[in-house]
């Protein structure tokens, strides 16, 4: 029974220290973000056999997928995060109007919140299109297209990026000094 | 017989930690948030107008600091990192 008890102990620590181990090797990303560039490489010595290419591809198609899931994930944790702000908001003008209180400039505010949240929901929407279309082009024409789409789907990332930002601070400026003003009257 | 209890207690308790190690380390239980309009409900549920807008402040500022500014990053598309 002491043997069994023994052994188990010492294969769960092995693993715990096989996992502490793991953590510390470089995450995926990171990984493939060493792959060189084979831009950097002379013309002349560039390897541009289809065996060559045909894997070149399936890298890059890879880390299009990594970006396509991660980005799906992140746009809809802020859509919702978002909807349930103006969920919180919209029931707030509501108790505040109850209570007699001018709600008029918070409303204004908030439709324009709401125009901001909107457009951050279609900018989100044209940059997954554009991204999943990237990885529909990684092995059909590498050399071309797929720079020019590259270009593109970044530049509809940091319109999100800026989406983003200008929400955070429209709520940060506007909305939450209007909501602290309306509190303090009431005090 | 008392004996073999107490070491089958003690390894039953270290494999649940074990477990539960790995359960925080992996995320096995993802936070559940909540919807639209059970936040809707909780506003229209508390006690003051003012004790409302107290809430609300201090839910939305909770709910921006948990989004990252890495989570949209165009330096994550660059020719470099994409390797083209």
């Amino acid at each position: 029974m002491k043997k069994l008890l023994f052994l188990v102990i010492g294969l769960s620590l092995l693993l715990l220290t096989g996992q502490i181990a793991s953590a510390q090797v470089p995450s995926d990303a990171s990984t493939l973000r060493r792959v060189p560039s084979v831009k950097s490489a002379p013309a002349a010595v560039r390897d541009v056999s289809p065996e060559r290419l045909e894997q070149r591809c399936q890298v890059v198609q890879q880390k299009f997928t990594t970006h396509l899931n991660r980005y799906q994930l992140n746009t809809r944790q802020h859509t919702a995060r978002y909807e349930r702000m103006q969920a919180r908001l919209n029931a707030l003008v509501v108790r505040l109007n109850e209570a007699g209180k001018d709600t008029g400039e918070l409303e204004d505010a908030l439709a324009v919140f709401d125009q901001k949240i909107q457009l951050f929901t279609d900018n989100a929407d044209d940059f997954m299109a554009s991204l999943r279309s990237a990885q529909e082009t990684a092995c059909s024409d590498l050399e071309t297209t797929l720079p020019n789409k590259a270009v593109e789907t970044r530049s509809l990332l940091l319109l999100l990026k800026e989406n983003v930002t200008a929400i955070k601070n429209y709520w940060q400026e506007i909305i939450r000094p209007m909501i602290t003003a309306l509190i303090a009257e009431g005090e | 017989m008392k004996k073999n209890f107490v070491l089958i207690l003690i390894l039953s308790l270290f494999l649940l930690l074990v477990v539960w190690w790995f359960a925080i380390r992996y995320d096995w239980f993802p936070k559940v948030e909540p919807t639209p309009s059970a936040v809707r409900q909780e506003v229209e549920t508390t006690a003051t107008p003012e004790s409302a807008g107290e809430l609300v402040i201090e839910k939305i500022d909770e709910e921006l600091d948990a989004s990252s500014d890495t989570d949209f990053n165009p330096d994550d598309l660059s020719d470099e990192s994409l390797g083209l």
